[in-house]
């Protein structure tokens, strides 16, 4: 395991964290993600993207992007991590990497208004149907609020607050 | 004048795992392409989860698989722990196994029922779908209710085992050890079953490892990948298995991996059971549930359930309510990246049996 | 698993399922045939009504959403006036339940339990809603374990000076929580506000609790100063009525919340910091008579609502039988001089060694004042009217508590006895314990404490009898004083006791019977009484004081705002009715007058 690691280490610009339980966090400055994704698959041979999505991390007004890959080898999951700004969220697609990527990009798409170049379907309706509102997954959208304005509750009495 | 013409398969179709629906382009009766529909079956679950407590979201994520729900609270679980640093007691480790595997034998038999009824063959679903049954009556004997049991959750399991139950879960092996016989009797070794399903939708090894296949369907193609062996949870690194491996790579193999890992986990049950310790706690004390805060952080937990890799992805911001879970069903990748390529050149005949052996699980992407 | 048999296909294998046809089916004729329902089975709820006190931990815990509380009267009557207990009960909508049984689980009294019925058939919707009885007359399912249940059921242990250490000492017994203690005790508190109702002052327990949690010990000491002037000392010496109501009593041991108030406002050098919501000047003047806990509550929070208020003291240091009676190994002066510090910030003036009556007459405050509040309490001992009770080596517990405390008296006999079995009688045996290690180093020294009460009825807390047994004090409980004995150089050589009948009568009055024939010498050389206290209001002057009304327990007669039969005239703290003689209720009711003191000053213009 630790022979992965120290590989990961020399690709520049990152900062490795290892967890318990063979999980090896990775944080790369957005723009470098895709490289190091490319870099990750093809030399360090790490082929399975097992997941990909999204953490709204409303307070530093960033999305952060994690991709949880799985070297089979050395049983690692080396999970990558990108902030990218919360205003303007723009990343650029992993598809041509790792195909899953690219239906994992329509749900974060669609979730959490992300949006991603190079995948001509993120951003079309995937889950959601005539979902007019803002994303759902956002912090700032309020579940509640929202089924309190859109469905009928079936009050049976008067004490429901 | 086009020539092809549009099906949906679904939602409403005795051919489809579960609330969804594909949307194939059809010329004659091969598929041009086949598009997933999904979106029948969200329950907003990763948002509702995080406006609950710890504890509260026991009641929701068993929902979020119905055939095989304790892999979602095992890793629920083991993710919580893993971000308060918990270890649980040998005996909830055992128990654990014991249901996970339990669970993973419902999953097949419901699986085997479904599979064989997309081929035409109902006995067996009768037989399976039946079987089951007992195995449902267990989980009810241990925590009460048949399908949602809520019985693993951080710190081991909510009740020991009653006085008596072990002895009637090697019962119920045994019996399926029996049944297995007819079982193949009637469908896996039935030539029928054979003709409809070799050679049919393969994929081969490099095909399975760029699609980011788990679960069975690697296991088809040859890959040895299980996290019950990669990462062991629960009691499994005290347990003694393989993880089955065929070459096929077609319908047929899956089909038989699956029933290779049925017999694996009866095996694993019992095995369990005779080193399961005997007496001792089963739950490590957790902190009151209203003001149960869980150190800041972020831990991936990951399970193998009946269809590949099943994951948690938690993020505490170090309050009384999680702040992000993102569910990694396996079921994703299986549906929109695998089973939309392969489905594309197959006959229409076999597109429903084609997508019950890749045990698409509707409720895995539609959280 | 040989997969070889399986690659080629058969067509004969399949017929195996022929001898299906003459085997038994699995399907069970329903309903002719039923099947059996496990133990565990979590099905439609049973709630024994009578049992539960409707603290709303199931609502709260509840994932759906799916319990509101509700009155139940109209279906099951129950007891709406139970303390420690709201008048509702949970009802449960069975088109939201998820059947988890966590509200079982969280149930502190056990009363909430799941059937083994799961059917219910309705064509209303709306009839899917009901409060679970155990009337409905479902099976026991599902129910609570005392192994593996979610409530922290234990206690934090709180560390204490150990007996051989502490009876040496004045030094405080107990030591306080430290972060973490204090933290995991926060942490077991489940909010539900029923202890709330065990409180005389009705402080908001479960908000400073969770600002505990919170690690913010100033917003915790904000909400119990708003009801509660003295709560370092309460955390000191409270009768902690809220831990007895704790819903934890049920099944294990009730939060600490007296410790937990100690350890909140020891964290904070002064309360300057609390922010603390103070009313503008209304330019009325209020004169407070006696510095006790019932006094400087009343003052305070006639402060806060802008009226300008005199204390008039007559010992030298505020506090009553706070500064004069309490010893200091159970509340050190300093956590008295830091809350009195607090109340003198915020503008209340006192006045020490001002009696009234002697240095300034009643007449003159009436007169100079726009309100007057009587808080003296009892601070005079009563005698038992025993033979040979004028003797000098017989005295007071009160007296005897302040000579200690006040005026650093640590003279003491060999040989003591006290006669009392109460809270006083603790303080004054274990006092005289430490006086003899100074003096004697415990070499030849005794106390016993000689009670009309037998061990069941001891008015004493536990706490205290415990302390006072490890620390080597001999009871005698079930014994009556008859008189003292003196030796021939008029010395004082023992009590003789006489064993009592019983205490109280049929009619559960005070009324103690003795057996005359059965009688022991108690020996000692210094006897102190601890038999209770009384009020001295010599200082009104005789033509008012007839127009004040008392209540047949000799208590002063107050409306509900603590206002006396002469207008304009309050009282409060152990004077009246209301009080359980303990600070809490001292301070509660100087907090009721001085919301009745503001109401008359604003109404009177």
């Amino acid at each position: 395991m630790m022979d992965l690691v120290d590989r990961i280490k020399e690709i520049e610009g990152v900062k490795v964290t290892v967890q318990r339980h063979n999980r090896v966090f990775v944080d790369v400055d957005k723009d470098k993600v895709i490289d190091t994704l490319y870099y990750m698959k093809h030399v360090l041979g790490i082929t399975q993207l097992s997941f990909m999505n999204v953490v709204d991390r409303i307070d530093e007004g960033k999305f952060e992007i994690f991709y949880v890959l799985y070297e089979r080898e050395s049983k690692v999951n080396v999970i990558v991590r990108i902030w990218i700004d919360r205003d303007n969220p723009v990343i650029e697609t992993a598809d041509k990497i790792y195909p899953p990527a690219h239906n994992w990009e329509r749900e974060i798409a669609e979730m959490f208004g992300v949006k991603v170049l190079g995948n001509e379907d993120a951003g079309k309706p995937f889950i959601l149907e005539n979902w007019k509102d803002m994303p759902p997954m956002r912090k700032d959208f309020d579940s509640v609020k929202y089924c309190n304005e859109h469905y009928v509750f079936r009050h049976s009495e008067e004490e429901n607050e | 004048m086009s020539r092809t013409y549009e099906l949906f398969i679904g939602p409403n179709h005795p051919g489809i795992p579960g609330n969804f629906s594909v949307k194939l382009e059809l010329e004659g009766d091969t598929v041009v392409s086949a598009k997933g529909d999904p979106g029948y079956l969200h329950r907003a679950f990763e948002k509702s989860m995080e406006n609950r407590y710890y504890i509260q979201n026991l009641a929701l994520i068993p929902r979020i698989c119905v055939p095989e729900p304790d892999i979602n609270e095992a890793a629920y679980a083991m993710a919580v722990e893993d971000l308060m640093g918990v270890e649980i007691p040998e005996r909830a480790k055992y128990l654990r196994t014991i249901v996970l595997e339990m669970a993973r034998i419902a999953a097949y038999l419901f699986w085997m029922g479904g599979f064989a009824a997309t081929l035409g063959l109902y006995t067996l679903s009768q037989w399976t779908v039946g079987d089951r049954d007992y195995a449902l009556d267990l989980f009810a004997e241990l925590c009460g209710v048949r399908v949602y049991h809520m019985y693993i959750w951080p710190g081991g399991v909510r009740r020991d085992a009653p006085p008596g139950w072990e002895d009637e879960v090697l019962a119920y092996v045994r019996y399926l050890r029996d049944k297995l016989i007819d079982y193949d009797n009637i469908f896996f070794k039935n030539v029928m079953f054979k003709q409809r399903t070799r050679g049919v939708a393969v994929i081969t090894k490099e095909q399975a490892i760029e699609w980011c296949a788990t679960g069975p369907i690697l296991k088809a193609t040859g890959v040895a990948q299980d996290v019950r062996k990669d990462d062991p949870y629960a009691a499994y690194e005290y347990i003694d298995f393989e993880i089955p491996t065929l070459t096929d790579g077609d319908s047929w193999a899956r089909a038989m991996i699956r029933r290779w890992e049925f017999e694996n986990s009866l095996n694993i049950i019992e095995q369990a059971i005779k080193k399961m310790p005997k007496k001792g706690p089963v739950w490590t004390k957790m902190p009151n549930p209203l003001k149960w805060r869980v150190p800041k952080g972020e831990a991936y937990a990951k399970v193998e359930s009946a269809r590949g890799e099943h994951g948690f992805y938690m993020v505490s911001d170090g309050t009384e309510r999680p702040y992000r879970v993102a569910v990694r069903g396996s079921s994703h990748t299986h549906m929109f990246t695998i089973a939309e390529r392969l489905l594309v050149g197959q006959r229409l005949a076999d597109v429903s049996h084609i997508l019950v052996s890749l045990d698409i699980c509707p409720p895995e992407f539609d959280r | 698993m040989n997969i070889k048999e399986y690659e080629n296909g058969s067509f004969l294998k399949p017929l195996a399922s022929i001898k299906y046809l003459f085997k038994k089916p699995h399907t069970l004729r329903y309903p002719y045939e039923e099947k059996p329902v496990p133990d565990r089975f979590r099905g439609l709820h049973i709630n024994d009504v009578d049992k539960c006190i409707g603290c709303g931990n199931c609502r709260d815990i509840c994932p759906c959403a799916a319990i509101t509380m509700v009155d139940p009267s109209d279906i099951h009557p129950i007891d709406k006036n139970k303390v420690g207990a709201n008048p509702v009960r949970p009802k449960i909508d069975y088109g939201r339940c998820s059947f988890c049984a966590l509200c079982v689980e969280m149930c502190p009294t056990g009363s909430l339990k799941m059937s083994k019925d799961l059917i219910y058939v309705s064509p209303d919707a709306d009839s899917f809603n009901w409060v679970p009885l155990v009337e409905q007359g479902r099976e026991e399912g599902y129910t609570q374990s005392d192994e593996i249940t979610p409530l922290m059921l234990e206690a934090e242990k709180m560390e204490e000076l150990e007996p051989d250490v502490r009876k040496k000492t004045f030094e405080e017994i107990v030591k306080g929580f430290t972060r973490e203690q204090a933290l995991k005790e926060a942490m077991r508190c489940l909010g539900c506000g029923i202890c709330m109702q065990g409180c005389p002052a009705h402080m908001k327990i479960p908000e400073y609790i969770q600002a505990i949690f919170d690690e913010d010990n100033k917003r915790s000491v904000k909400y119990m100063l708003e009801d509660n002037v003295l709560p370092g000392i309460c955390g000191r010496i409270c009768t902690h009525r809220c831990q007895d109501a704790c819903v934890y009593n049920y099944r294990g041991e009730p939060v600490l919340i007296m410790w937990l108030k100690r350890y909140a406002t020891d964290q904070l050098e002064s309360y300057k910091d609390v922010e603390i919501e103070k009313m503008p000047p209304t330019g009325k003047k209020v004169a407070i008579i006696g510095g006790g806990p019932s006094g400087l509550s009343c003052a305070y929070h006639l402060t806060t609502m802008g009226h300008s208020v005199t204390i008039f003291e007559k010992g030298q240091r505020a506090g009553g039988a706070l500064a004069n009676g309490i010893p200091m190994y159970r509340l050190p002066i300093y956590e008295l001089d830091k809350e009195i510090k607090h109340i003198e910030d915020m503008g209340v003036e006192i006045r020490l060694n001002t009696e009234v009556g002697k240095d300034v007459s009643f007449e003159e405050l009436l007169e100079n004042y726009d309100a007057v509040y009587i808080g003296v309490g009892l601070s005079f001992g009563r005698y038992i009217k025993l033979k040979g009770e004028e003797h000098p080596d017989v005295i007071q517990a009160i007296k005897f508590l302040r000579q200690v405390k006040v005026e650093g008296r640590r003279e003491i006999a060999r040989r003591v006895i006290v006669i009392g079995g109460g809270n006083v009688a603790m303080d004054v045996a274990r006092t005289v314990v430490r006086l003899q290690q100074m003096a004697y180093g415990g070499e030849g020294t005794m106390v016993q404490t000689v009670s009309l009460e037998d061990w069941d009825i001891m008015p004493a807390s536990k706490e205290e009898i415990d302390g006072a047994l490890e620390e080597g004090v001999i009871f005698n409980p079930g014994w009556g004083p008859n008189q003292v004995l003196l030796d021939e150089n008029g010395k004082i050589r023992g009590l003789e006791v006489k064993k009592v009948k019983y205490v109280f009568d049929e009619n559960h009055r005070f009324n103690p019977a003795f057996y005359e024939d059965q009688k022991k010498v108690l020996e000692g050389d210094y006897i102190v009484e601890a038999v209770g206290q009384m009020y001295d209001l010599s200082f009104i002057p005789k033509e008012l004081l007839d127009k004040l009304e008392f209540t047949p327990r000799r208590k002063i007669k107050v409306d509900e705002y603590g206002e006396t039969t002469i207008p304009g005239v309050f009282a409060g703290g152990d004077l009246v009715e209301t009080s359980r003689g303990d600070a809490i209720s001292a301070i509660a009711n100087g907090h009721r007058a001085a919301i009745g003191i503001d109401r008359y000053l604003r109404s009177k213009k």
